[in-house]
């Protein structure tokens, strides 16, 4: 009598399957394993690259910093400290000698043609930091065509900007007959040299802000 | 979509429940009965005994039941185990495993039909086997055979032991082979050496504890009962001969059987005493179970004795068709 019994538990279908799909995936596992080492390689070598430059960086700032605390030091020396207060202090009239209201007459006499003459001059400080000093300036002439020079030489002029005509006045205001006097405003920036702006070009003048 | 996460996790094998395979010729088999360990080096192409050899077991060491604590000497157990797989030399292979016919139970049942789908076939006859069980069916493994189907009747063997039983004899063998891919009771595996006869035949199947009688005819096993014995066959020797007596009624009477031969497997051989009482009893002939072809013919002798007096249920697994 042929018997089929067995009470031995029957290989299950994750038995069955272990070993036939043992060798694929073990292969596949390792296809993985190479190539996450691979791609764990290259970031290493990466960030050991990364690093390099960084340790770069804060070497180079390590010595910025150690020539920064070097300076300073030598700053903070009683003899250079003495040299610095000097030195402000010679800045300081530096800067006072920028605006002599002698060569400013000088300068605008300069400008005046022989057949006209300077009738008062006034100079207003900045208000604020970065604005010019205002010059306002009266002058008389013989006829309107000095006057003309002149406001023209003015305008020309570089270290001179918006020239602006306040007052003019013919015979009948003016105080000698055959006179013509007028009054105007510029700004005024010492400091520059009047000869380099001077090309003797006939230029247009943006900045004048009246017809005459 | 739901996914049917129970067909998946019963397919994976992730379930609770065990589900036992087919049967599996193995290449080395051991068979532990009270008092012995027999072990056999097998080749089942060639239907052939390589190599046999038995082994003492300790008095006590094994205690066959079918809802209690089988080994209780699991050091002795192994340690002869060990004794006699190393005598007849265990080269690897598939483990068969024979166990006492008192741990298992066996039950002939009929159903009207029997469902195709082999999960709820299994359900349908360990349903039907719960009133032939001390234990709740839940516990059992269950391995059945269907032995003749005909329109309206199917006829089915089936094998139960309780889960916990066998899960002492899957340790007692853990590390060998890879552990059992085989496990039958011994008289099962003694069921292909029956002729293939009309007429009824009779296996009386005395071994230390236990007395198995099966009926088989015309290739359909008819009966099956095993009689635990308290002590050996010489001291019940009136109640080995009353049972196998009322056996042979019970065949004749009630099933319609008329017995051609009584075929008899004593292991340890009896001394003449209790097989003259037998066949004095029966009133019969008493013929002992031999391989029909010669599976031993290439052991030495002292291991053909041990063969003839121990090996019949090896016999039987390399003569089952598998």
């Amino acid at each position: 009598m042929k018997i089929t019994l067995n009470l031995s538990p029957a290989a299950s279908l994750r038995d069955r399957l272990a070993l036939a799909w043992a060798v694929p995936a073990t292969l596949l596992g390792l296809a993985a394993l190479i190539m996450l080492g691979r791609t764990a390689l290259q970031e290493y070598r990466e960030y050991r690259g990364i690093q390099r430059q960084l340790s770069e960086i804060q070497v180079r700032a390590d010595d910025l910093r150690n020539q920064e605390t070097a300076i300073r030091r030598q700053l903070e020396n009683p003899a250079h400290r003495e040299l610095f207060r000097q030195v402000r202090f010679v800045n300081k009239l530096i800067d006072q000698r920028e605006l002599s209201l002698t060569e400013l007459s000088a300068r605008v006499a300069g400008l005046l043609p022989d057949n006209a003459f300077l009738t008062g001059l006034a100079l207003s400080s900045p208000k604020k930091p970065g604005e010019d000093y205002l010059v306002r300036m009266g002058i008389s002439a013989k006829n309107e065509d000095a006057i003309e020079t002149f406001l023209n030489d003015l305008e020309d002029a570089p270290d001179f900007k918006e020239v602006s005509i306040i007052n003019q006045g013919f015979q009948e205001t003016s105080t000698q007959a055959d006179q013509v006097s007028v009054v105007c405003t510029a700004r005024y920036l010492p400091g520059i040299d009047p000869e380099a702006g001077n090309t003797g070009a006939e230029e247009p003048t943006p900045n004048r802000q009246s017809d005459r | 979509m739901l996914m049917n996460w129970t067909r998946w996790k019963k397919r994976l094998g992730l379930e609770g429940h065990i589900h036992t395979g087919r049967f599996v010729a193995p290449t080395f088999a051991l068979d532990l009965e009270p008092g012995f360990v027999a072990a056999a080096r097998l080749n089942p192409s060639k239907r052939q005994v390589r190599s046999v050899g038995v082994q003492e077991l300790p008095a006590g060491a094994l205690v066959p039941s079918a809802n209690k604590a089988n080994v209780t000497d699991s050091k002795a157990l192994r340690r002869t185990i060990a004794e006699v797989s190393e005598r007849v030399g265990n080269v690897g292979g598939k483990l068969g495993l024979l166990i006492p016919d008192v741990a298992a139970r066996v039950a002939l049942l009929q159903f009207e039909a029997l469902p195709d789908n082999p999960g709820q076939a299994e359900t349908l006859v360990l349903w039907k086997m719960r009133e032939y069980l001390p234990y709740a069916p839940e516990e059992a493994r269950l391995s059945f055979q269907v032995l003749a189907k005909q329109p309206g009747s199917v006829e089915v063997l089936g094998v139960a032991v309780r889960g916990s039983v066998l899960a002492e004899y899957e340790a007692v063998m853990e590390g060998i082979n890879g552990g059992p891919a085989l496990v039958l009771p011994a008289s099962v595996a003694l069921l292909p050496l029956l002729p293939e006869e009309e007429g009824g035949q009779l296996l009386l199947h005395l071994c230390p504890g236990a007395l198995t009688a099966v009926v088989v005819a015309s290739n359909r096993m008819r009966y099956w009962r095993t009689r635990p014995l308290e002590g050996d066959a010489l001291g019940n020797l009136e109640e080995v001969a009353r049972e196998a007596t009322r056996v042979l009624a019970t065949c004749q009477d009630n099933l319609g059987v008329q017995v051609q031969n009584v075929w008899y497997c004593a292991r340890p051989p009896q001394p003449a005493d209790v097989d003259g009482a037998l066949a004095n009893a029966l009133g019969r002939e008493l013929r002992p179970l031999l391989a029909n072809f010669v599976p031993a013919a290439g052991l030495p002798s002292e291991q053909r004795e041990v063969f003839e007096h121990f090996g019949m249920p090896f016999a039987g697994l390399v003569a089952n068709p598998s």
